[in-house]
């Protein structure tokens, strides 16, 4: 992605309303609640994040206590839309608000490679 | 049926063909589209009863966002029918929902999902075994369909784009588009329509914000635009994020490093405040 004034993250977090049918909004938040950017309109970043935060700390230690594994993702189904939780790198994580025709298996396809790009991202706050 | 997955390499050319043949043969299946939107199309009989795609709302999107039937009422129906094939018949047992209307619905949102599928070409294609889903019993014909949804295509495309161009872009309102002034002669309708266009949303989006087909969104889109209420648009600008480095504090007595003060500063949350307020490196933390 070339340099421009956009923030490469802002454009990321664009890129997957863009490219996952469903995906409404999107929220990249630090491990412990705080918000890093948002692509949201109508949820609120700053609460999304806190509550977000609590929710993932909790999704481990459920992992942990059902000994089912590596935690991959939290996600409340709901009646019209879902809510997805994902850990990006140990210190951050990404909230996907989604409409009930999420294209599920789009979602599953793209998120790896967003989480992996957000985290090159995030990780160059640390050497830089 | 012989084999419950078939993989088409060598069979249908494409998914219409593949709809007809089955048709002919009476399957009873569900052929399994991959693409962006993919889909599932449900064949009962050789007839299609349902098409799932993320591209348009289900039966249950339209029914529940538009507040049609509410979700504690569909919840108590889904507890009391397992099955998603008679839903249908549980619905109106409760008196939910007229056994006509609902086969209206059904059926808008069957021919709703194969319009959206034909929006784009799908990547392969698979028959499997039937599975369940809403739908009313009554079945189209894939002929019909096909037609029919070729038919919204034409309908769809003008000089000013195509029917698939339309439902990708994001809409917003045009500047002379004030929800106030515009309700002269426009329906409440595609007032909501109008409201809803935020430049966020697709055609697709608004379809499930409004809980309406994508068809008959796209067609009122096309009347906004034409009078220039709307627009199609790309995306807005994105502004500077904070830093996710690691936090610790300094000790006492040390000036903070200037690399890492400044704009790049962590956000830390102050009492009282709801928006994280970059503070100099050398505070404390604010409890938490």
């Amino acid at each position: 992605m070339t340099e421009t004034t956009a923030d490469p993250v802002q454009g990321l977090l664009a890129t997957l309303r863009d490219t996952v049918m469903g995906v409404t909004e999107s929220v990249l938040a630090t491990a412990d609640g705080l918000l890093v950017a948002a692509d949201a309109e109508k949820t609120h970043p700053e609460s999304m994040a806190a509550i977000a935060a609590a929710t993932l700390s909790l999704g481990h230690r459920l992992a942990e206590q059902g000994g089912t594994g590596t935690l991959r993702e939290m996600s409340a189904r709901c009646g019209t839309g879902h809510v997805i939780v994902t850990a990006v790198g140990s210190r951050a994580l990404l909230v996907v608000v989604a409409d009930e025709g999420l294209d599920l298996a789009a979602f599953r396809r793209e998120i790896p490679a967003i989480v992996e790009e957000l985290a090159r991202h995030l990780d160059a706050d640390v050497t830089s | 049926m012989t084999e419950p997955t078939t993989r088409q390499m060598t069979g249908p050319r494409n998914v219409s063909s593949l709809l007809t043949s089955l048709g002919e043969q009476k399957r009873d299946c569900t052929v399994l589209v991959s693409g962006t939107p993919g889909g599932a199309i449900h064949l009962r009989g050789g007839l299609v009863v349902a098409v799932e795609t993320p591209g348009a709302p289900t039966v249950e999107g339209l029914l529940l966002r538009s507040s049609r039937i509410t979700e504690e009422a569909w919840a108590a129906a889904r507890a009391a029918e397992p099955s998603y094939d008679r839903l249908g018949e549980e619905l109106t047992r409760r008196g939910l929902i007229g056994t006509g209307e609902f086969e209206v619905v059904c059926a808008a949102a069957l021919f709703d999902g194969a319009f959206a599928l034909s929006l784009t070409t799908p990547e392969s294609w698979e028959v499997a075994e039937a599975t369940l889903v809403v739908q009313s019993g009554r079945g189209v014909g894939p002929e019909r369909l096909i037609r029919e949804s070729s038919r919204r295509l034409g309908l769809l495309s003008d000089e000013h784009g195509s029917a698939a161009e339309r439902a990708r872009s994001r809409i917003h309102r045009t500047s002379s588009a004030h929800l106030t002034d515009v309700p002269r002669a426009r329906s409440a309708r595609l007032r909501e329509v109008l409201a809803h266009a935020d430049g966020r949303r697709t055609s697709r989006d608004l379809a499930f914000a409004l809980g309406r087909g994508l068809c008959p969104v796209l067609l009122d889109l096309k009347h906004l635009e034409d009078g220039g209420l709307i627009e199609r648009e790309t995306r807005a600008p994105a502004t500077k994020r904070p830093s996710t480095a690691p936090r610790s504090i300094p000790p006492r007595g040390t000036a903070p490093d200037p690399s890492t003060a400044g704009d790049s500063a962590l956000p830390r949350r102050v009492p009282g405040r709801n928006t994280p307020h970059p503070t100099p490196n050398n505070t404390p933390p604010a409890p938490r």
